[in-house]
């Protein structure tokens, strides 16, 4: 009985700490993806991972920075694996379009999503990373540094080449 | 500084606000006098960082079912938690987790310290007892059996001896 009670008094906080950062998890997965269904598996799999891991978490850094991580990494992860099967399906749906059987669908999504996506798809996931927690999340350089486990040089390198990227799109 | 130089610091601490005044200003009088860097710089504004600003205002919040998806997937670990086998490999976890740096180092050198004082004292052991006569672990056959020159008379003795 008194399990149970500490099993819904522990879920009710962390509930509480899923309401505040839910957020931040969902818009950076979803950048970093461009598709809602994954985005919300990212955030689903982000706070299943902060659950099982919070006694493990001693505050070296600050919940916030320590969510970035987890949902880049994830995301990041989810990208490497989409394009292993990209490659295998790409050999599929040229030899369906060879047939005229088959056209990807468009996305519904505003006039902001539009212009932003071709620019984020342009640039490779650890860019992409950087520009979304610069641009969208409005972290510093040194937070976004602290976030992805890198130094803040390397942060400016990504930034400079994702930009000079963007910039060749113009 | 060479228009290179500026560039590449007008599309990421200049455009970010992450450069002190003094640098601003440098690059201000530069953009002032330079109509290419200029027109860069209103380039890389107008495509690597309007487009996001309208974004980064309308953040969404994930739809209500994903919360209930992990809630369930958190009472079910729950569930998997209380039986035996599964908690006491969660607790032999944290206890290795947990091991901070120091008591780690400590523990490594308290290892090292005990293997080197058996070491010694299994050396010791063997030194001393071959000095009182470590010989007796030799076969009897050896003494019975040896002649006055200590060897046994076979013939490759005799050849090389």
């Amino acid at each position: 009985m008194g399990s149970k009670q500490e099993t819904t008094g522990d879920i009710e906080s962390f509930e509480k700490l899923y309401r505040d950062t839910a957020g931040f998890v969902y818009n950076v997965a979803y950048r970093m993806v461009h598709s809602h269904q994954d985005a919300e598996e990212i955030t689903q799999e982000v706070f299943l991972k902060v659950y099982r891991k919070l006694k493990y978490f001693r505050g070296r850094s600050a919940v916030k920075t320590w969510l970035y991580r987890i949902t880049v990494n994830c995301a990041i992860n989810r990208l490497n694996k989409a394009s292993r099967e990209r490659k295998k399906r790409d050999i599929y749906q040229a030899d369906l379009n060879s047939r005229g059987a088959y056209s990807e669908p468009e996305s519904a999504s505003g006039d902001g999503e539009k212009t932003i996506q071709p620019l984020l798809k342009a640039l490779n996931p650890d860019q992409r990373a950087c520009v979304v927690l610069r641009n969208i999340e409005g972290l510093s350089y040194l937070e976004i540094a602290k976030a992805l486990n890198i130094g803040v040089n390397t942060v400016r390198t990504r930034l400079l080449r994702a930009r000079r990227k963007l910039l060749e799109l113009k | 500084m060479k228009c290179k130089k500026i560039r590449k610091l007008l599309i990421t601490d200049y455009l970010d606000n992450h450069l002190p005044t003094a640098g601003k200003a440098l690059i201000g009088e530069h953009l002032g006098g330079c109509p290419e860097c200029k027109s860069f710089y209103a380039d890389a504004v107008k495509i690597a960082d309007e487009p996001f600003r309208a974004i980064s205002a309308n953040p969404a919040m994930p739809p209500e079912y994903v919360w209930r998806g992990i809630r369930e997937a958190i009472l079910a670990d729950k569930e998997k938690r209380r039986s035996f086998i599964y908690g006491f490999l969660d607790r032999v976890n944290y206890v290795f987790y947990a091991i901070r740096p120091a008591p780690a180092i400590a523990g490594a050198i308290a290892l090292v310290l005990i293997a080197t004082a058996a070491l010694k004292i299994g050396t010791d052991t063997y030194f001393s007892m071959a000095a009182s006569g470590g010989n007796r672990y030799l076969s009897p056959e050896y003494f019975e059996t040896a002649n006055d020159n200590g060897g046994f008379g076979t013939s490759i003795e005799k050849y090389f001896l």
